[in-house]
């Protein structure tokens, strides 16, 4: 991959990866750290001369590890914005977190999301949020296509239930 | 509330992304990033722990320069520096060999030498001088190495052997510096001579053993094949007789005479319970018989 490959390749992703790591860290600055790690873990793989298949997918899935390894050394479980404020944990105040906060109907569907079930959570925000296949989620939870369709179906039931 | 609501609501999440100037500060810092790991992939000797590999760094270090040096002394000349380790490891070479090839290694080892002497270039070097000596000495006691060896096949082997290298050894000295030629040439016909009478003396102690053994091993054949004394033999008895006999002419044949010493003694007494016997079965018989001992 030449750098203004990696370089249009980041664009497209950035957005996506730094969603993804923000909405499971609450943080701005771990989800900077951990895409900025994601991404260097995505080129040394590239120049490795790994094949990659589907280099969305691949990069999610390395995000995701990088997440795991993230609460394996922070040995804590993800929090709300709301619970970490009460825990007394100073929130970055970066712009769009003010406008976030401001958003009533924003803060009620990450409240919601944070009610149902990690993998439900999971794969709605992969699939409906960040637009990715079933397939690509199949890769990057390392489970059957089949199975993911019906965790997606069940995932959409419990929101529903939640938000109405 | 219909899916599309909630895919609505999901989607306003995507408000959650990041400023062009946040994206380009993320992507320099990665960038910083990999610059650093491609520093690193080339740094790995500035970061290579010496400390905790330092008894085998400097044991690998000195198996090279040992090795490389062997290599270099190994084609030196004797007007070389470097000549002095190539003796020293002829000589750990003869001293770790078997004892039984040790006269034929030391062999090689002078041929070798008189052929590095044939071609060094400063004849009056000390270092050659002193070689040519040692040399000398070597040759004079190759036939004293031979005859430490226990047996006589392998004395006759050996010294075969060395015969034929200190006969090529006459045809490199003829090529040695004047100066050194004569010496030299003198020491080989010497040690050509005591190993030839060697060769002799020992080829001599094969072929014949005392007479009194082959005398013993006649009358014993001519005993044994008298069937009036064998006539109490059981034909077993015979057959190993018969066996003990042929082993006996190999071995004094091939010069073991302790060996057939041995045998004949065995037969010997073989001879003496059988007469002992028959004595014995005719003095019961009360029937007059013939002595076997007095025969």
């Amino acid at each position: 991959m030449t750098n203004e490959e990696f370089h249009n390749f980041y664009n497209q992703n950035i957005d996506k990866v730094f969603r993804f790591l923000y909405l499971r860290t609450n943080s701005f600055e771990s989800a900077q750290d951990l895409a900025i790690e994601s991404f260097f873990k995505f080129w040394l793989s590239s120049e490795n001369g790994q094949k990659i298949e589907n280099p969305r997918a691949f990069l999610f899935k390395i995000a995701k590890n990088v997440l795991i390894d993230f609460y394996r050394k922070k040995k804590d479980t993800p929090l709300s914005l709301d619970e970490l404020k009460e825990k007394g944990f100073e929130i970055p105040q970066n712009d769009f977190l003010k406008e976030l906060e401001q958003d009533e109907e924003i803060k009620n569907i990450l409240k919601t999301l944070q009610e149902i079930k990690p993998i439900y959570r999971e794969v709605i925000l992969l699939h409906y949020l960040e637009n990715l296949s079933i397939k690509e989620i199949s890769f990057i939870l390392k489970k059957k296509e089949n199975n993911i369709r019906v965790l997606l179906h069940r995932a959409l039931e419990a929101l529903k239930d939640k938000l109405f | 509330m219909a899916e599309k609501d909630i895919f609505q609501k999901i989607n306003k999440l995507k408000q959650i992304s990041l400023s062009e100037s946040q994206k380009e500060e993320i992507f320099l810092l990665i960038q910083k990033r990999i610059i650093s790991s491609e520093r690193r992939k080339f740094a790995f000797l500035s970061n290579f722990n010496f400390r905790k590999y330092q008894v085998g760094f400097v044991f690998a270090l000195l198996i090279i320069f040992a090795s490389s040096t062997l290599a270099l002394a190994n084609n030196s000349l004797p007007d070389s520096p470097l000549y002095s380790l190539k003796i020293f490891y002829q000589n750990a070479k003869i001293a770790f060999t078997k004892k039984e090839n040790k006269a034929q290694v030391k062999a090689i080892v002078l041929k070798e030498r008189l052929n590095d002497l044939k071609k060094a270039k400063s004849i009056n070097d000390p270092r050659v001088l002193k070689l040519a000596n040692s040399l000398k000495e070597d040759l004079k006691s190759l036939p004293n190495e031979i005859t430490q060896l226990n047996k006589q096949k392998e004395i006759l082997k050996v010294s075969q052997s060395i015969q034929k290298t200190t006969e090529k050894m006459k045809e490199i000295s003829n090529e040695v510096p004047l100066v050194l030629k004569k010496e030299i040439n003198n020491a080989l016909e010497e040690t050509n001579q005591k190993i030839y009478s060697l060769i002799l003396e020992t080829e001599d102690k094969i072929n014949n053993c005392p007479t009194y053994l082959l005398k013993n091993l006649e009358d014993l054949r001519v005993y044994f094949e008298n069937s009036e004394y064998v006539k109490n033999y059981n034909p077993k008895e015979i057959l190993e007789v018969k066996n003990t006999l042929n082993e006996i002419d190999s071995l004094m044949k091939a010069g073991d005479c302790l060996g057939a010493l041995e045998k004949i003694e065995s037969l010997n007494q073989i001879k003496l319970i059988h007469s002992l016997r028959v004595l014995n079965e005719s003095s019961v018989d009360s029937s007059p018989s013939e002595s076997l001992d007095q025969k």
